[in-house]
């Protein structure tokens, strides 16, 4: 395994650890190690994700609001 | 994987095809040669074949790639045989491409130049990094990290865009609400209303009056047009009366002339022109003479001309007159069918407007009557005209304005939700580069620790106790990719050795950091080249750099080591380095007729016993020569090893027989090798040989004079020393020389770790004592 791969393979975990890729992961995973990620696909990629921090974000926002209202 | 051989056609210096054996027992082989003679050749024979780089041709500018090919070649071959297969390398045309066979699977090949420890130790910090990006190589990954900054950029780039476009379209509908008399609570709810507005009555409207508006215009336009075909064909009329008068004139004129006698003339003349052989008159069968009857014609028809061409004349002018009467009737036609389709449009208005209604009742099925009612009663269409114009344009505008509302609101709408969903674009990106980024300088800088400390580790060996080191690499906070170095100098720490560390210092500093990296990324078959990258440095630390060379050569699959630097090949040559585990190779005389000539280098101790064994070519002047510089070589190392007394000299240029008389006799005594076999596990334990020097040493102060006086100097005292000393000088220096070399790794006994005696690099020698009693 080199370098690119290695990383490849921290970055992919940290970035499933906070919803920003899918589980199954192995074709992102053989591109950011070949180089092979272009602009559209980041954002084609990201696109439709909402990472878990905002999503924790909103629950929180949601039960202020609510708490509020009561 | 071990090295066979390296095959060099046409490749750069090698102007003749030229092999280079290595030798598969020694794990590195050193090419010395003085500059020219080839040695970046075979360097950059081996970086060209093995990875992306074209070796030291990449290192200058303005360099042409195609000069990997020697000049006046069409291709170049490298071929390396290795344990493991050829690999084999073709350069043909501008050599921007190098084809590999196989393509892929090449050993790897970690190489230093002289160059790269220049650069990396006087760059900038943010050029540093590159120096070691082939080492740390997580290009793939940044590369991927720059897309993802693109895309960032340009996520929040098209979100601004959006955001003006909002704010734009809030502007227009704010002012157009404004226009309006603010109708409602916000412009807002006003175009959500209007928006809601059921146009389809508004939009049939607006069409309605187009039509109106529109047929009108035709029938004023095809109007103008009849008038034009009216006027043409009463001119045509004009004329073809004036025609008429005019034929009648020439009738008169010519009584006994008739137009359908001259077109029967004319008739009768063509067809005898046309007839090659005529000789019977076509009408009453009467003998006729062809020229006769044609000229008898002429005259007729010639006398017929007034009529002829009045007739001409009026027969144009009908074909005209009837030509533009048909185009007038074609014109009444078409504006009719205007005029009725339009009445029955406009027939709803007639209450609105009563002066059109005799236009509307009287318009019957007679179009040139049709078209004078027109005329008649074009003013009061007119008048309704003024009406339908009107509303078109304040029906269209009442459209347009709702268009205009309607999509400014959508646009709003749609875009409210894009900016949304960028903005969560946006986050993700900048999430993902957050991790993405901070994952790949972690990642550099455990890199760069785990190489500090092996890089400090090799620095330390080469500089004990000189108060420099604790060497650190690291990126710099804050910037993408620059590399800094730290390290400690003296009372100093945490300080750019650039500041304070001598240039040899730091060109070991820089050798250091290539051979941890190189370590570190390769495995133990990777092929080391150390491409002279040694250049001035004292005895000292010249021995300690050759002993952390040889140290770490079981890390690599071969090291190659190119150098001019002479000393270092004289401390192999006199064995003052592990010279037995050094493939010694030379260089020489290097010409473009010839290419590169490899000669195996010998050392001192080969060299002498061939002289004294070859007896067919029996030469005693070198053999004393050559024993007296091997003597005198030992007895430098001895009596350095045990600091013995020699009178001081201002260069400590010592005769031989200064430094043999130089022992004390309490040493003497006590000076003794012992020589070791392998045990079982292969360590040099078990002591097999033990010898006394002093006898050797004694009987060679007998015969130091051979020296100088065959090997040394022209004199007539030199005749008298017969054969039988010389070969016995030689022989003596010999079995003094092979009792303390080690016959493993070919040097002295330096080791003094043990404490009681010096031990050569295997182990297999040791001498003793330690110090001189």
């Amino acid at each position: 395994m080199n370098n690119n791969e290695r990383l490849a393979e921290i970055i992919a975990t940290k970035l499933l650890e906070k919803g920003l890729i899918a589980e199954n992961n192995t074709d992102f995973m053989n591109k950011l190690s070949g180089g092979n990620l272009k602009d559209v696909d980041w954002k084609f990629l990201l696109e439709d994700v909402t990472p878990l921090s905002q999503n924790a974000q909103t629950e929180t926002n949601e039960t202020q609001e609510e708490d509020e209202t009561e | 994987m071990r090295l066979n051989n390296l095959a060099l056609e046409a490749f750069r210096g090698a102007t003749q095809p030229i092999t280079i054996h290595f030798d598969p027992l020694k794990p590195i082989t050193m090419v010395f040669g003085e500059n020219g003679n080839g040695k970046s050749t075979i360097t950059d024979a081996l970086t060209c074949l093995l990875t992306d780089n074209k070796g030291s041709i990449e290192d200058k500018s303005e360099t042409e790639p195609k000069y990997l090919k020697s000049i006046g070649k069409t291709e170049a071959k490298i071929t390396l045989n290795t344990s493991d297969g050829a690999f084999i390398a073709s350069i043909t045309g501008t050599a921007r491409t190098i084809v590999k066979n196989p393509e892929v699977g090449q050993p790897t090949l970690k190489f230093l130049r002289r160059k790269m420890i220049v650069n990396l130790i006087e760059s900038k910090a943010s050029d540093r990094y590159k120096e070691l990006k082939d080492f740390i190589d997580v290009a793939e990954i940044f590369k991927c990290e720059e897309e993802l900054r693109k895309a960032k950029r340009t996520a929040e780039s098209d979100l601004n865009t959006i955001i003006s476009v909002i704010a734009e379209s809030n502007e227009t509908l704010e002012r157009a609400w404004i226009e309006e008399g603010q109708p409602a609570e916000s412009y807002l709810n006003w175009a959500e209303m209007q928006a809601a507005i059921d146009i389809s009555d508004l939009t049939l409207e607006v069409q309605k009056y187009s039509n109106l508006k529109s047929k009108w215009l035709n029938i004023l336009s095809k109007y103008e047009s009849y008038l034009a075909v009216k006027e043409t064909f009463r001119a045509a009329q004009l004329d073809l009366q004036s025609k008429d008068i005019d034929l009648e004139a020439a009738k008169i004129q010519n009584e006994a002339g008739d137009v359908g006698l001259l077109e029967l003339l004319e008739k009768a003349k063509n067809h005898i022109e046309h007839q090659e052989e005529i000789d019977v008159c076509p009408i009453c069968s009467n003998d006729m003479e062809k020229n006769v009857i044609l000229e008898s014609l002429s005259n007729r028809i010639s006398t017929m001309s007034v009529l002829k061409s009045a007739y001409d004349a009026h027969a144009r002018s009908k074909i005209n007159f009837d030509q533009n009467k048909a185009i007038l009737d074609r014109e009444i036609i078409a504006l009719n069918i205007l005029l009725i389709a339009y009445k029955n449009l406009i027939n709803e208005f007639v209450v609105a407007a009563p002066t059109i209604g005799d236009f509307i009742s009287n318009l019957g099925d007679d179009a040139e009557t049709n078209i004078s009612i027109f005329v008649t009663n074009k003013n009061h269409i007119d008048d309704l005209n003024v009406t339908i114009y009107s509303n078109e344009e304040k029906k269209s505008k009442e459209l347009s304005q709702n268009n205009l509302i309607v999509s400014q609101f959508n646009s709003i709408s749609r875009n409210k939700i894009n900016a949304e969903k960028l903005q969560s674009l946006g986050r993700s990106l900048s999430d993902t580069l957050d991790i993405v980024e901070t994952s790949r300088k972690e990642f550099i800088e455990t890199e760069l620790e785990s190489i500090s400390e092996e890089v400090d580790r090799l620095y330390s060996s080469l500089h004990p106790g000189e108060q420099i080191g604790n060497i650190k690499l690291f990126l710099k906070p804050n910037a993408q990719s620059s590399l800094v170095l730290g390290g400690s100098f003296h009372t100093e720490t945490q300080i750019a050795p650039q500041s304070l560390y001598s240039e040899s210092h730091l060109d070991t500093l820089g050798v250091c950091i290539f051979v941890a990296l190189a370590k570190k990324y390769g495995d133990e078959n990777t092929i080391l080249v150390l491409d002279d990258v040694m250049m001035s440095v004292d005895e000292n630390h010249l021995d300690r750099f050759i002993d952390l060379l040889h140290s770490e050569s079981v890390n690599f699959g071969h090291i190659l080591v190119t150098t001019h630097y002479r000393p270092w090949r004289d401390r192999y040559r006199n064995n003052r380095a592990p010279g037995g585990r050094v493939h010694f190779l030379e260089l020489r005389n290097w010409t473009i007729e010839n290419g590169i000539k490899v000669y195996n280098g010998k050392l001192i101790l080969e060299e002498l016993k061939q002289l004294v064994t070859n007896q067919d070519d029996f030469h005693r002047e070198n053999i004393a020569s050559t024993a007296g510089r091997m003597l005198e070589n030992i007895l430098d190392y001895l009596t350095l090893k045990f600091q013995c007394k020699l009178a001081r000299k201002p260069k400590n240029d010592y005769t031989l027989s200064e430094l043999i008389n130089g022992f004390p006799t309490t040493l003497l005594r006590v000076l003794k090798v012992e020589h070791l076999s392998k045990d079982a596990s292969g360590l040099y334990t078990d002591v097999n040989k033990t010898e006394v020097l002093q006898p050797i040493i004694d009987k060679l102060k007998g015969l130091n004079a051979v020296r100088n006086q065959v090997g040394a100097h022209f004199n007539f005292d030199g005749s008298f020393v017969s054969d039988n000393d010389v070969l016995e000088f030689g022989s003596t220096v010999i079995e003094l020389a092979d009792l303390l070399i080690c016959p493993d790794s070919g040097n002295l006994p330096t080791n003094g770790n043990s404490g009681s005696y010096w031990r050569s690099s295997s182990g297999a020698v040791r001498l003793y004592p330690i110090v001189s009693p």
